[in-house]
């Protein structure tokens, strides 16, 4: 008996899919291969000219080849893309609230730090906990299969949503009320900015740093 | 005809009769393309190359889904099934291509020839 996943395997050559996703495509043609050939034996043919009909659905088995991989592979990267960055990000964006709104509700109070004339607000322990937050959704995007780039972006995720944010609310002050404050002094707005964002992306950095090694590959 | 137009009457055409085929039934892949052949007496017709991609993509638009069976013989075959957003994309479709052909029966008298 032939053995057709052989022969699909070899004809397709590499697919650049996962182990069990290029296993369960090559099983399936197989099957279909050998289904046309028990039609074709089934209708009066001889062996080798049933298999020879049977071939011929395919003209070209690089294109099919390719095909295939367009397909399943952009479908694989969607799915990464959630596991990997959207995922964790949120995550770490709605962990991050959570508790700043607890700290809030515990009662505890903003640390002021003077630099000259302007005073920059931190609450010490929500930074003291962003290291563990940044690092905990890095590892786990490192699990996903997450590059470098989706470590360090889901570890700022917080940092980015807050950046936008404030870019929306400074110029929607600036050019639609327009609040002469924020024009008159950027500096303030700028010490601002980096209360909100700065600050905290660097806690959240410092945690991600230890998974910043090479991608680990995703967990099937 | 361009061929891009003929491309997208092609896929739509390929879309419409895979999707009707399993709302009736789940079919594995060389089932679908041997009753497309038959219903309609093979003036469409899908061979392996042909076929699987358009599964796939069907699959991957959440239209069909697809799992391991084994069918009459005791073979292991994928089997697949038209999901609720397969048929909620199917009424539409038919819609469309009626419409279609309705409007080029007006246009080339069709039936009439």
């Amino acid at each position: 008996m032939r053995d057709w996943n052989a022969l699909v395997r070899q004809r397709l050559g590499k697919v650049n899919l996962g182990a069990t996703q290029q296993d369960e495509v090559i099983s399936e043609l197989a099957s279909h291969l050998e289904d046309l050939v028990d039609d074709h034996l089934a209708l009066g043919l001889s062996e080798p000219d049933a298999i020879a009909r049977a071939l011929d659905e395919v003209a070209n088995w690089r294109a099919l080849s390719k095909r295939i991989q367009r397909t399943k592979h952009e479908e694989e990267l969607m799915n990464a893309r959630v596991r990997n960055f959207w995922l964790p990000g949120f995550v770490c964006l709605v962990s991050a609230m959570a508790l700043v709104m607890i700290l809030g509700w515990a009662g505890v109070r903003p640390h002021l730090v003077a630099i000259g004339s302007l005073s920059l607000v931190l609450y010490l322990p929500w930074l003291a906990a962003l290291p563990l937050l940044g690092a905990a959704t890095s590892y786990w995007s490192s699990r996903a299969g997450g590059q470098r780039s989706a470590r360090i972006a889901v570890a700022l995720f917080p940092a980015f949503a807050m950046l936008a944010i404030c870019c929306f609310v400074v110029i929607t002050s600036a050019i639609f009320e327009p609040n002469a404050f924020i024009i008159t002094h950027p500096v303030n707005v700028v010490v601002t900015v980096s209360n909100v964002v700065v600050v905290p992306a660097a806690a959240l950095l410092l945690g991600s740093l230890p998974f910043l090694t090479p991608a680990r590959r995703p967990q099937s | 005809m361009t061929k891009r137009i003929r491309t997208q009457i092609a896929r739509g055409s390929a879309e419409l009769a895979i999707l009707a085929l399993l709302a009736e039934q789940s079919l594995y892949g060389f089932e679908i393309s041997k009753r497309i052949a038959e219903k309609t007496e093979g003036a469409l017709q899908f061979n392996l190359a042909s076929l699987y991609p358009m599964l796939y993509d069907l699959e991957k638009r959440g239209l069909v889904a697809g799992r391991w069976e084994a069918n009459r013989a005791g073979r292991d075959r994928r089997y697949y099934c038209l999901t609720s957003t397969g048929k909620r994309r199917l009424a539409p479709l038919r819609r469309e291509w009626g419409f279609f052909f309705r409007a080029l029966d007006s246009l080339a008298g069709v039936t009439r020839a």
